[in-house]
C-alpha cells in the first residue's frame, strides 16, 4: 500500500513541487525581503541621524566678538556658546582670508578662539566664524577699522540701549555712574502708546553704569520692577552695545 | 491492454521533469531575487545620499578686475557632493562652473569666470545645484 502511494506519479510530483516551492521561498524570497528590510532600517536610522544633526544645527547660537591688538597687528576672536549643544568652530574668516582652526565650545562657555595676523592695508575688517555644522556667525562688534595714517584702530561707540515694553505710559530713563554722576537722561514727551526704545552713548569701558527707569503714575515717578539695574561695559571682552529690557506694563 | 511504460519509469521521468523545471525556476528565482534586492539596496542608498546631502555657500568674493567670482562651498553632510555653480548678475552678466567635487567635511573654492566684469554695487545671484537635485542660493553684493 505504501509503495503504491510512493509510486503514484502525481503524489511524487506534488511532493517534489512542494519542496521546490519551499526551497525557493526560503532561499530566494525570504533573504531578499530580509535584505530589503535591512536597507530600510539603515535608511531610517541615517535619516533620523540627519534630522537630529539638522535640529542641532538650528540650535547653534554663537556670540562672536572680535577686537584688534595694537601690539602685534592681530585680531583676536572670542566666542560664547549661547546654545544648548557643543559648538565646534572650524574656520574664522577675516575679510577674504580663511583661517582654519579647531575650537570646541561647550554650552555656556566663553573662550578665545584664536588671534589672527591681518594685513593692515585692508583697513576694514569683517570677521565671521564658521562652525562644523555649517553655520556662520558674524562678529557682534561689527566691522573693525584701522586708520593707516594714524596707525590706530577705530573703536566702536559704546552704548546702552534701553527697551521698555509699553502699552501706555510716560517714562524717564537715567544712566549714571555708580557714584551717581549722570551720563544720560531721557524723558518721553508725553504718554507713549508703544514700546519705548532709547540708546545712550557712554564714555568709557571697564566700568559699571546704573540704569534707572521710572514710570509716571498717580503724579509720582515709580521705578519699574527690576530697576535701577547695574550694567557692566566690558568691551572688548563683551559687546560695545548693552541692552536693558524693562516691562512697563506691570505698573 | 498494452502499456507504453511501466509506472516506475513513468514516475522517474515525471519526477525528472519536475526536478528539471523546478531547478530552473529555483535558479531563476535566486538570480532574480538577488538582482531585485541589490537594485533596491542601491536605490535606497542613493535616496539616502540625496536626503542626507548638506552643503552651504560659506563665502563669496570677486577678483579685483571683476572678471571672476570665487565661491567657497562647504560640504557638512556625509556624502561627497558634485555641484554646478551658476552666477547671474543683475545687469545681465552671467557665468557657470560645472562638476565641482566637494568631499565630505571639506570646503572648496569654486572660481566662476563671468562674461562681463563685475562693478561696484552689482547684485549677484549664486545658485549651487548638486547632481542629486539639491540646491543652495546666495546673494552677493559687490563692494
Amino acid at each position: 500500500m505504501f509503495m503504491k502511494h510512493i509510486l503514484s506519479r502525481r503524489g511524487v510530483s506534488t511532493i517534489l513541487g512542494t519542496l521546490i516551492f519551499v526551497g525557493i521561498l526560503f532561499s530566494a524570497y525570504v533573504p531578499m525581503v530580509l535584505v530589503m528590510k535591512q536597507a530600510d532600517t539603515i535608511y531610517e536610522q541615517r535619516v533620523h541621524a540627519a534630522e537630529v544633526e539638522s535640529y542641532e544645527r538650528e540650535l547653534e547660537d554663537l556670540l562672536v566678538l572680535a577686537y584688534p591688538n595694537d601690539a602685534d597687528d592681530t585680531i583676536t576672536v572670542k566666542a560664547t556658546n549661547e546654545a544648548s549643544v557643543p559648538i565646534r568652530v572650524v574656520r574664522v574668516w577675516i575679510n577674504d582670508q580663511c583661517n582654519t582652526t579647531d575650537k570646541t565650545l561647550m554650552p555656556g562657555a566663553t573662550s578665545v578662539v584664536d588671534s589672527f595676523k591681518v594685513d593692515l592695508s585692508e583697513e576694514v575688517f569683517n570677521v565671521k566664524v564658521a562652525t562644523e555644522r555649517g553655520n556662520l556667525f558674524t562678529s557682534s562688534s561689527g566691522s573693525l577699522y584701522y586708520d593707516p595714517e594714524t596707525g590706530y584702530w577705530a573703536t566702536p561707540t559704546l552704548a546702552i540701549c534701553v527697551n521698555i515694553i509699553n502699552f501706555m505710559g510716560k517714562y524717564r530713563i537715567e544712566v549714571a555712574y555708580i557714584n551717581g554722576t549722570q551720563v544720560g537722561y531721557y524723558e518721553t514727551q508725553g504718554v507713549e502708546f508703544g514700546d519705548v526704545i532709547q540708546t545712550f552713548t557712554v564714555p568709557e569701558t571697564g566700568v559699571s553704569y546704573v540704569v534707572t527707569i521710572q514710570k509716571h503714575k498717580g503724579g509720582n515717578w515709580v521705578d519699574l520692577p527690576g530697576t535701577p539695574v547695574t550694567v557692566e561695559m566690558v568691551y572688548p571682552n563683551g559687546s560695545p552695545l548693552v541692552y536693558v529690557y524693562a516691562d512697563g506694563t506691570e505698573i | 491492454m498494452r502499456r507504453a511504460l511501466s509506472p516506475v519509469i513513468a514516475t522517474v521521468i515525471l519526477s525528472g521533469v519536475v526536478l528539471a523545471v523546478g531547478g530552473a525556476i529555483w535558479s531563476y528565482s535566486l538570480g532574480a531575487s538577488s538582482v531585485i534586492a541589490n537594485s533596491y539596496v542601491n536605490d535606497t542608498l542613493s535616496l539616502l545620499d540625496e536626503v542626507t546631502e548638506r552643503f552651504t555657500v560659506e563665502h563669496v568674493t570677486n577678483s579685483s578686475d571683476g572678471s571672476t567670482l570665487s565661491v567657497w562651498i562647504y560640504n557638512y553632510g556625509e556624502p561627497d557632493v558634485v555641484v554646478d555653480v551658476y552666477v547671474y548678475v543683475d545687469d545681465g552678466g552671467s557665468g557657470q562652473s560645472m562638476e565641482n567635487l566637494i568631499p565630505s567635511g571639506q570646503i572648496v573654492r569654486v572660481d566662476v569666470a563671468l562674461d562681463q566684469p563685475l562693478e561696484i554695487l552689482d547684485e549677484v545671484s549664486i545658485k549651487v545645484y548638486s547632481r542629486r537635485q539639491n540646491s543652495v542660493y546666495e546673494t552677493y553684493l559687490v563692494s
